[in-house]
């Protein structure tokens, strides 16, 4: 009687473990029914002169991504998804972001590719994905031929570029007296294409626009000095500069001391929060400044809640660039609720003339068909300061409107046929 | 064009030729006597400058406080350096030279991420002190006023430096320990400490090369990097360890920088390798360099 009972006793035990092993593993699964997350890979430049501003593109875009995930996730067809992040610093060489692609797409098992402030890292990138068929959202890198001439139905541009930037600036100097300019910019290619763009907008809109000097400093210059009085020499009536991070700083800081702004105009260009807010009390009144997100503080609502979240997170206010981040951020995940899916191709069709509201100038934005590039605009103003901040502030702002100021779609096509 | 136009250019130049000749001197003094190449002179360069804005921010900005951060502030950096040398460099003064070389330029890399952890990724610059804040008019020219103090220090320092070397019974040591390491140390002198010594002085050059240019300019992590080659190219042309040299190469690329900007402002970012080359080919040893002897 007893072993017969102990055999069997076994064997009942056997078989409730078999079926309570079954039943947690039933039971996991179901925890488990909401679909994997999404993964977005993020290959930025967060090396040299441009850390700072890599990081807030990186930052804003993952202001971004918190407050959806905080909902829950982005609504697919699969039903709500969060959505990972993986970012990878490129170091400004084209060949590493190469790599992090390939390590992100297919190690990491990312869906789709994120990012670009250096134009050149950008470009390569752009080809890669191109190449492998894989989507490639551009935030912040600035050269014409992502969209342009090297544009292809895989890549996409939330940023504006440096055709739209000049022309901007040439609709709102069109209208004021001055014809007399100098250009001082950094000596590689984005310092060129701004003034190319800028030449070119003006030449069409300002009778009488001259460029009675051009300087071109290296990036990285310590001493601005000889370049400062090479401008004065000129006798310029104002300077369009492309001079950013701690090149307008120095710039800035030396030309105060000849008395320079009292003397000349200075317009610079995307000397916003980045710039005026290390400059504290030594910014100089009266600068015209083109920035793409103005300190604006409360603003709307939802301006003073990413302010706030944002200021909380990193210590400070956000920047332009941080706002490109967020932007980015807007366009993809209404990208991915209209196509229910991050496939590929679906998701391409999704995005190309989508529009978001954001907390830009301009407050709707859209992706324009022909070439992916999106329609952002850019205010205008100048600074003075102000004693609820310490920092100088933007007043007189216009807005620019993004649509007058891209290449026409025919320009774009032909160019890219040129190409071939 | 008018005069008044051509001596503020020079000034310009002058200026320029100026931070070269810090950021150079403290390289050619270490090459000269230790006849290693330091690739971290950017770095101390840059430290020099991170440092001297910490003070001043410490002090609050004030024209006392700045006075006392260009006390201070290269003199922490130097020391700094100096204890690098005795712990890390040392070790490699006999060993074949590539050691060394590779060595610095560990270092340079350690100082760049040093820099991100202690003061962020942020763009920073030190606030210009308030007695500067007016220029300067010399027949009428209008001139920074910190530009011409930064003239005055930059001399001041080579007086410093080349009373130092050639007046005092440690430069003689140094110049022995430079000619023959052997011989000097067999006359019972401690040529280590000698060399931490002449470290330590060619770092502070470069520390208070980066200390006065923190108020007049925006800083980065690598700001090094660009300094570096600066201060390699003025050694090349000056002549490897000659202290004169360097002085005489950095007026020579400040001022055609200056003025080669005025006529060809397309070729800016070459005037300075454009010298380099000049020279080079009229004396392959550099202005003041003496011709290599091989044995």
């Amino acid at each position: 009687m007893k072993s017969s009972q102990g055999r069997g006793g076994w064997k009942s035990f056997g078989w409730f473990l078999i079926l309570g092993i079954g039943i947690f593993v039933f039971c996991s699964s179901q925890g488990n029914a909401a679909p994997p997350p999404i993964k977005i890979g993020v290959v930025q430049s967060i090396s040299g002169m441009v850390s700072e501003f890599g990081l807030d593109d990186v930052e804003g875009f993952k202001a971004k991504i918190e407050e959806i995930n905080a909902k829950g996730g982005v609504k697919t067809k699969e039903g709500l998804r969060k959505i990972e992040i993986i970012v990878r610093d490129d170091k400004l060489k084209p060949d590493i972001a190469v790599q992090n692609a390939k390590s992100l797409i297919f190690e990491e098992k990312c869906d789709f590719l994120v990012g670009g402030i250096s134009s050149a890292c950008a470009l390569a990138l752009s080809q890669w994905a191109k190449e492998n068929k894989v989507l490639y959202w551009v935030w912040d890198a600035r050269a014409d031929d992502v969209t342009g001439s090297k544009g292809h139905p895989y890549v996409f541009r939330s940023s504006g570029n440096t055709w739209m930037n000049g022309h901007a600036a040439g609709s709102y100097f069109k209208d004021k007296p001055y014809t007399k300019w100098a250009y001082i910019h950094p000596d590689y290619a984005y310092g060129r294409e701004q003034a190319t763009a800028f030449s070119k907008a003006m030449k069409a809109m300002k009778p009488g626009f001259t460029v009675v000097t051009e300087q071109w400093p290296k990036l990285g210059t310590t001493d601005y000095t000889p370049y400062i009085t090479a401008l004065m020499t000129a006798k310029p009536e104002i300077v369009y500069t492309s001079l950013w991070g701690t090149d307008a700083m120095t710039f800035i800081k030396q030309a105060k001391g000849y008395g320079f702004f009292s003397k000349i105009k200075v317009v610079g260009l995307f000397w916003g929060m980045p710039l005026l807010r290390p400059m504290g009390q030594e910014m100089v009144e009266g600068v015209y400044v083109l920035s793409e997100a103005p300190f604006d503080y409360p603003g709307s609502p939802e301006n003073k809640a990413f302010y706030d979240n944002y200021q909380a997170k990193m210590g400070r206010f956000p920047s332009d660039y941080s706002v490109l981040g967020y932007n980015a951020g807007s366009f993809i995940v209404a990208g991915i609720e209209k196509a229910g899916t991050v496939a590929t191709e679906a998701l391409i069709s999704a995005l190309e003339g989508i529009s978001v509201k954001t907390i830009a100038p301009s407050k709707i934005i859209s992706i324009r068909k022909c070439d992916h590039q999106s329609d952002y605009g850019i205010a205008v103003g100048v600074t003075v300061k102000d004693p609820k901040w310490p920092w100088f502030v933007l007043k007189d702002i216009t807005t620019i409107p993004g649509p007058p100021t891209m290449p026409s779609c025919e320009q774009i096509l032909a160019e890219r046929a040129a190409a071939k | 064009m008018t005069g008044v136009d051509v001596l503020s250019q020079f000034m310009s130049g002058l200026t320029t030729a100026m931070i070269y000749f810090l950021i150079a001197a403290g390289l050619t003094l270490i090459l000269g006597v230790l006849k290693i190449m330091n690739f971290a002179q950017g770095g101390i360069y840059m430290l020099g400058a991170y440092t001297t804005y910490s003070f001043v921010k410490l002090f609050g900005g004030t024209d006392a406080g700045f006075w006392l951060t260009l006390l201070i502030a290269p003199t922490v950096v130097a020391a700094f350096f100096c204890l690098l040398e005795v712990f890390l460099l040392r070790w490699f003064y006999e060993k074949p030279a590539l050691y060394i070389l590779l060595m610095t330029y560990g270092i340079l890399i350690v100082t760049y991420d040093l820099a991100r952890m202690l003061w962020g990724w942020i763009i920073l610059t030190a606030p210009m002190p308030p007695m500067f804040q007016q220029p300067l008019e010399i027949f009428g020219l209008v001139f920074p006023l910190y530009n011409a103090f930064l003239i005055v220090m930059g001399f001041f320092v080579f007086s410093l430096i080349w009373f130092i070397i050639h007046k005092t019974k440690l430069g003689k040591t140094m110049r022995a320990a430079a000619d023959d390491r052997e011989m000097t140390a067999a006359l019972g002198i401690n040529v280590p400490w000698v060399f931490t010594g002449v470290f330590g002085l060619g770092a502070w050059i470069a520390a208070i090369g980066g200390a006065l240019v923190a108020p007049m300019a925006g800083m980065a992590a690598d700001m090094g990097v660009e300094a570096g080659i600066i201060a390699f190219v003025v050694v090349v042309i000056a002549g490897l360890g000659s202290l004169p040299g360097a002085l005489l190469a950095s007026f020579l690329v400040g001022e055609v920088q200056a003025f080669g900007i005025l006529i060809l402002p397309e070729f800016a970012i070459a005037f300075t390798y454009l010298v380099m080359v000049v020279v080079l080919i009229i004396r392959p040893w550099g202005l003041f360099g003496k011709p290599v002897v091989i044995k």
